[in-house]
C-alpha cells in the first residue's frame, strides 16, 4: 500500500499537469481550431506556437524566472506589447521632438513587432528577449530575439498561453 | 599411478570444481524486487491517459499536411503530423501603401495574419492584372477587366496556389528578392520549392500566417 501512494505521488508529479495541459488544449481547440496559442513548457525549456493542436513554431527557453505561484498548470491571457523606443534627436523638428518613437537607423517609424519586443500576459508574465528592464515582481521567460518577433506577430487580444510549470529547480534573476 | 593416489586427485578435481561452481546461498546478488502490479498500473494508466489526451488532440484536426507562414522571418514551412516536410525561404507582403488618384483608391500590399484553406491549385497560372499594378507603374489601367494588355503568363510562374481573398502562393521572377517583405500581399516562392509545395498541397490544405 506504502509502494502504491508513492508511486503515484512520483508519476502524478508530472504526469498530472502534463495532462491538464492538454486538457486545455483540447478545449481551446475544439473551441476554435483557427486561433493561435502558446504552450510554455518549462520542463521541456520550448514554448510552442500552436493552433488547433498543430505546432506552428517552436522557440527554446534560453532563461526564466517564475514565481512560485505559478507552478503547475495554468492559462495566462495576452495583454500587451510593448515596443521599446528610440529617442528621438531633439534637432528633429518639432513635432517629433524629444520622443520616445520606434524608429530604425535612418529615422523612419517602424510599425509591427520588433525583435526587441516585451510581450506581457496576466499573471505579470512576461514574454522577453532578455530579462534586463523587467520589474523585479514579474515572472519572465527569455527568448531568442527573432522568435519574440515572430511570437509577437501572432499573438492578438486575448490570445491564450497554458503555461506549464514543473521544474523545481531554483530559478535565476 | 597407484589407485590411491588416483583417487585422492579424482575427490580434489571434483571438489576445485564444486567451489568454482556459484553456489545460490554464496552470491550475493542485490535482491530482485518483487513486482508488484498496482505501481505499475498506475504508471502504466497514468501515460496511457496522456497518450489517448495526446491523440484526442490530434484527432481534432485532420492528418493531412499544413503550410505555415512566418511574415517576420519570412519563411514557409510544410508540416505534418510526422514533422517538417519543406522549410523553404519566401517572400511576404510588404505593408506598403499605395495611393491612388481617385480619392478612395488605396491598397495595402499586406499579408494578412489568418488562416486561410487552398481553394485552388493552377498550373501555368496566368496574373489578371488588377487595377494597382498600373497605377503603381504611372500606367493608364485598362477599363474592361478582360484587355489582353492585362494578362500577364510569366509573373506568377508554373504554379499557383490560390487562398482566399485573391491573395495566392506563387512563383516569382526574382528570386534574388526571396527573405524580403517585398511583395504586394501574396507569397512567392523559387521554382523548386513551389514545385514541391504543389505537390504536397491539396484543396482545402489550411496556410497559417502569422
Amino acid at each position: 500500500m506504502v509502494t502504491l501512494v508513492a508511486a503515484n505521488a512520483t508519476s502524478q508529479g508530472w504526469i498530472n499537469p502534463l495532462a491538464t495541459a492538454l486538457k486545455m488544449e483540447i478545449e481551446l481547440s475544439k473551441e476554435n481550431p483557427d486561433r493561435y496559442y502558446l504552450v510554455i513548457d518549462t520542463k521541456m525549456g520550448q514554448v510552442h506556437l500552436k493552433a488547433g493542436g498543430r505546432p506552428l513554431l517552436t522557440s527554446g527557453i534560453k532563461a526564466y524566472f517564475l514565481e512560485p505561484e505559478l507552478k503547475g498548470t495554468r492559462q495566462v491571457v495576452y495583454r500587451s506589447t510593448v515596443s521599446p523606443g528610440s529617442p528621438v534627436p531633439a534637432s528633429s523638428g518639432q513635432r517629433l521632438a524629444g520622443r520616445r518613437l520606434p524608429l530604425n537607423f535612418v529615422g523612419r517609424l517602424i510599425e509591427g513587432p520588433t525583435t526587441r519586443d516585451r510581450i506581457l500576459f496576466s499573471e505579470d508574465l512576461v514574454i522577453a528577449p532578455d530579462p534586463s528592464r523587467i520589474p523585479p515582481d514579474f515572472s519572465y521567460v527569455v527568448l531568442p530575439p527573432k522568435d519574440i518577433k515572430s511570437l509577437s506577430a501572432a499573438l492578438e487580444d486575448s490570445t491564450t498561453a497554458i503555461l506549464v510549470h514543473l521544474d523545481e529547480s531554483p530559478a535565476e534573476r | 599411478m597407484k589407485p590411491g593416489i588416483l583417487l585422492y586427485v579424482c575427490v580434489l578435481i571434483t571438489l576445485a570444481c564444486a567451489r568454482n561452481q556459484p553456489s545460490p546461498q554464496g552470491v550475493s546478488l542485490p535482491p530482485i524486487p518483487q513486482k508488484t502490479d498496482a505501481p505499475q498500473a498506475s504508471v502504466q494508466s497514468d501515460a496511457s491517459i496522456l497518450d489517448s489526451l495526446r491523440h484526442e488532440l490530434l484527432s481534432i484536426t485532420t492528418s493531412q499536411p499544413y503550410i505555415v507562414i512566418d511574415r517576420t522571418r519570412n519563411a514557409l514551412t510544410i508540416r505534418s503530423s510526422q514533422g517538417v516536410l519543406m522549410d523553404a525561404t519566401c517572400a511576404t507582403g510588404s505593408g506598403k501603401i499605395l495611393l491612388g488618384e481617385k480619392r478612395n483608391a488605396t491598397w495595402h500590399f499586406k499579408t494578412p495574419k489568418r488562416v486561410f484553406q487552398v481553394k485552388k491549385k493552377v498550373k501555368n497560372p496566368i496574373w489578371k492584372k488588377p487595377v494597382w499594378a498600373f497605377v503603381e507603374k504611372n500606367e493608364e489601367a485598362p477599363a474592361l477587366p478582360w484587355e489582353f494588355n492585362r494578362l500577364d503568363g510569366t509573373t506568377l510562374g508554373d504554379f499557383a496556389l490560390e487562398l482566399q481573398d485573391s491573395y495566392a502562393i506563387h512563383g516569382t521572377l526574382y528570386p534574388n528578392l526571396l527573405g524580403r517583405s517585398i511583395t504586394h500581399g501574396c507569397v512567392r516562392l523559387n521554382a523548386e520549392d513551389l514545385t514541391q509545395a504543389f505537390q504536397v498541397a491539396s484543396v482545402g490544405t489550411k496556410v497559417y500566417v502569422f
